[in-house]
């Protein structure tokens, strides 16, 4: 059979290839999308409202943990090689990739947070509005200088222990600590919106797959809308095996893979574009090598795996006293992170670190997932204070931002494959002093919130060393970064790959730094802004 | 929305016994029956009764609620465990063996205090172990049909707005 022949290849459906998928689509381009999993189906695949244990005996028999029956479960294990300091990388294969799985934290990256990048807010900020209109971004208009304000359905309200942690900012602002406490921003729907997505019904397991669709997800938004233009064929359970190239590895023609029977086939394209994490399209562009370009494709920057960059941190939690005997009956709003501690060390930075932190703050009660478990003693009076302490409790989750580093990046194992031969990831992470020095104020900080607040702290990591971080498993970027030289980045501001100019990359890889908010948000807005590009150049004939 | 019964397919081995007071009757009336006893498939017949009586101890049936036994705790630890790989069994086995020592046939409330003493900082195998077990009770528990009624919580429904705190007092 001939091979299929696309304008465009996109392989990747999680955030930023969903969007590219829809973009690229309504422009009337005829788009393949390849997706390594299939299509999950809420309440038939994934049942996030039953409780843990509902199929632990299958859940068990399969292998996998006790726990909800959830999105997660279908997340690959084994994909990557871990060295160094624990690194964890989360890669679901699944029509919407981790979209499935993401809380919906939408906060844009602000005019500082560009600073470092070769594009200005000010030339993104119209593809932000854009994209959270398409995806419904609740939210308030908190006037932030460095986390703008967006295009908001309307905010959700804090629980009563995140009113007591705002009531501790306060009292520390006033010793003259800058930092704002504000509630989060999501693309969950909270009022009805023209997506027809359903309005939240808040039973707090968006994380583990909304059932009802109220949370964007690739899956429910802009595939579909792609599909109804007609322009959209879908290849799933189709894993890319290689990057087909003409031999001097400047032009992509297609793609090779491998297909759900295990047989091998290809698809012809005129462009092709990349959505497949940061991790994954690093390690596909290095697998793919030839004779005019033996360090991978795109690659002669030798930039491709490096500056890796991820969130890091640790929680502390609090109780507190007052709250005790409120009606928590039922605090599961829009999962556990209501409110965001920020504005730290945004245009006066931090004489012991570089860098910023932001901090997630959540709590209620929620047996399945109780915020609070060391709790002391046994007996009546434990139980007491198990259930009286996480009705009172809140916790500060850090999410800070790893200085990068020539000692964590990307590289293929050089033994090590998967199950179709190709060389697996190596991801090499080193905490340094500087990411202890910010988890360590990060710590002082939110100790003293909660103090200042009335409160107990329960739980703390109080000395920080490497071993009590733990990395933001999903929020790797940076390894094909973009910039205006070609020998010190991989992608110009467009997106589109200096060495071949058909390639384009449209996940997080392509940051150029990285701030302590949320990438999504980011890597939805970028896609859109280089899907735009890539099309204006099918228009002027540049890609033909 | 209706929630599923917890622990629903341990039905298929379940050994409902009779509740020794009223009060305990009064809680498991309200409990799906796959939350009682059941014959354990990874523990032996002793090793479960000692899981038992701890995880009982640690979360007793009481006045202000169901405890570990109507949540059918150690049910759910002897399933987990029969699917477990050879060191984590072995490790509980041996954490099982090392409060049996300790207690030396006397009642096992009797060593509940001491195997608390240092919980933050554990010395012995039993005090380690028994960190692991209170943990892995307390996450039982809290996945129970008896735990959600003891916590009073009510969630996991469809509500048609989230109120958050209408407490005014709580920001000042």
């Amino acid at each position: 059979m001939a091979e299929q022949l696309f304008d465009v290849c996109v392989v990747g459906s999680g955030p930023g290839g969903g969007i590219a998928t829809y973009v690229l689509a309504r422009a009337g381009l005829k788009v393949a999308l390849v997706e390594a999993g299939k299509r999950l189906r809420p309440g038939i695949d994934f049942n996030s409202h039953g409780s843990p244990y509902e199929h632990l005996e299958d859940r068990l028999r399969a292998g996998l943990q006790p726990g909800t029956r959830n999105v997660n479960g279908y997340s690959e294990r084994n994909h990557f090689v871990p060295v160094g300091d624990r690194p964890q990388h989360g890669l679901l294969k699944a029509l919407g990739g981790r979209s499935l799985c993401w809380a919906g934290h939408s906060l844009r990256f602000g005019p500082l947070d560009f600073k470092r990048w070769p594009i200005s807010y000010d030339e993104v900020a119209p593809y932000y509005s854009r994209a959270e209109k398409f995806m419904g971004v609740y939210g308030n208009r908190d006037g932030l200088s460095n986390m703008p304000d967006g295009e908001f359905l309307k905010g959700v309200p804090l629980r009563c222990g995140e009113q007591m942690l705002k009531r501790g900012v306060e009292r520390v602002k006033a010793k003259g600590r800058r930092m704002e406490f504000v509630a989060q921003r999501k693309a969950i729907l909270t009022e009805p919106h023209a997506s027809r997505r359903p309005v939240c019904h808040y039973c707090g397991h968006c994380m583990g797959g909304c059932e009802v669709d109220s949370k964007y997800t690739s899956a429910n938004t802009p595939i579909p809308a792609a599909m109804r233009t007609g322009y959209l064929t879908l290849f799933l359970d189709c894993t890319m095996t290689r990057i087909l190239t003409d031999n001097s590895g400047r032009k992509v023609q297609g793609i090779e893979f491998v297909k759900a029977d295990g047989k091998q086939d290809r698809i012809r394209c005129r462009a092709l574009v990349l959505a497949c994490s940061a991790v994954e399209t690093a390690r596909q562009l290095l697998i793919n090598t030839g004779g005019e370009y033996p360090n991978g494709l795109a690659n002669s920057s030798g930039q491709i795996g490096r500056n890796l960059c991820s969130h890091f941190g640790l929680s502390v939690t609090g109780v507190f006293p007052e709250l005790r005997g409120r009606d928590a009956s039922n605090d599961d709003g829009t999962d556990y992170y209501h409110s965001l501690l920020t504005a730290l060390n945004w245009d006066k930075p931090n004489p012991r670190f570089e860098g910023t932190y932001q901090v997630q703050c959540g709590a209620g009660l929620h047996p399945y997932r109780l915020g609070v478990r060391n709790v002391p003693g046994w007996g009546s009076s434990f139980k007491r204070d198990l259930r009286d302490w996480n009705a009172c409790h809140a916790s500060m989750g850090m999410q800070g931002s790893l200085l990068i580093s020539s000692r964590t990046f990307i590289d293929l194992d050089p033994q090590k494959k998967d199950r179709f031969g190709v060389p697996l990831p190596r991801i090499h992470l080193h905490y340094g002093d500087n990411d202890i020095a910010m988890a360590q104020d990060m710590v002082e900080t939110c100790e003293e919130i909660i103090h200042a607040a009335g409160g107990r702290v329960v739980s703390s990591p109080g000395r920080v060393t490497s071993e009590t971080l733990n990395i933001d498993y999903n929020h790797w970027v940076g390894t094909a970064r973009m910039g205006t030289n070609p020998r010190s980045s991989v992608v110009n501001t467009s997106g589109q790959s200096h060495d071949v100019p058909n390639l384009f990359l449209t996940d997080a890889s392509v940051f150029a730094a990285y701030p302590e908010k949320n990438p999504t948000l980011t890597n939805i807005a970028l896609s859109w802004r280089t899907s735009d590009r890539l099309v204006e150049k099918f228009r002027s004939g540049e890609i033909s | 929305m209706e929630r599923r019964e917890l622990f629903r397919i341990l039905t298929v081995t379940a050994l409902a016994g009779a509740p020794a007071d009223a009060q305990h009757d009064a809680h498991t009336k309200a409990l799906p029956a796959s939350e009682k006893a059941q014959a354990p498939r990874f523990f032996s017949a002793v090793e479960y009764k000692t899981l038992e009586q701890v995880c009982e101890l640690l979360l007793p049936s009481d006045s202000e609620g169901p405890g570990a036994k109507e949540a059918g705790v150690a049910a759910a630890i002897d399933t987990i465990l029969y699917y477990a790989d050879a060191r984590l069994k072995q490790s509980w086995r041996s954490g099982i063996a090392a409060i049996q020592m300790m207690a030396n046939g006397k009642p096992l409330a009797s060593i509940m205090d001491s195997l608390a003493e240092n919980e933050s900082t554990p010395k012995t195998e039993a005090e380690r172990f028994f960190g692991m077990l209170k943990r892995a009770a307390v996450e039982a528990f809290g996945a129970s049909t008896a735990g959600r009624q003891f916590f009073g919580y009510r969630g996991d429904t469809a509500i048609p707005a989230f109120t958050g705190c209408t407490h005014p007092e709580h920001l000042h």
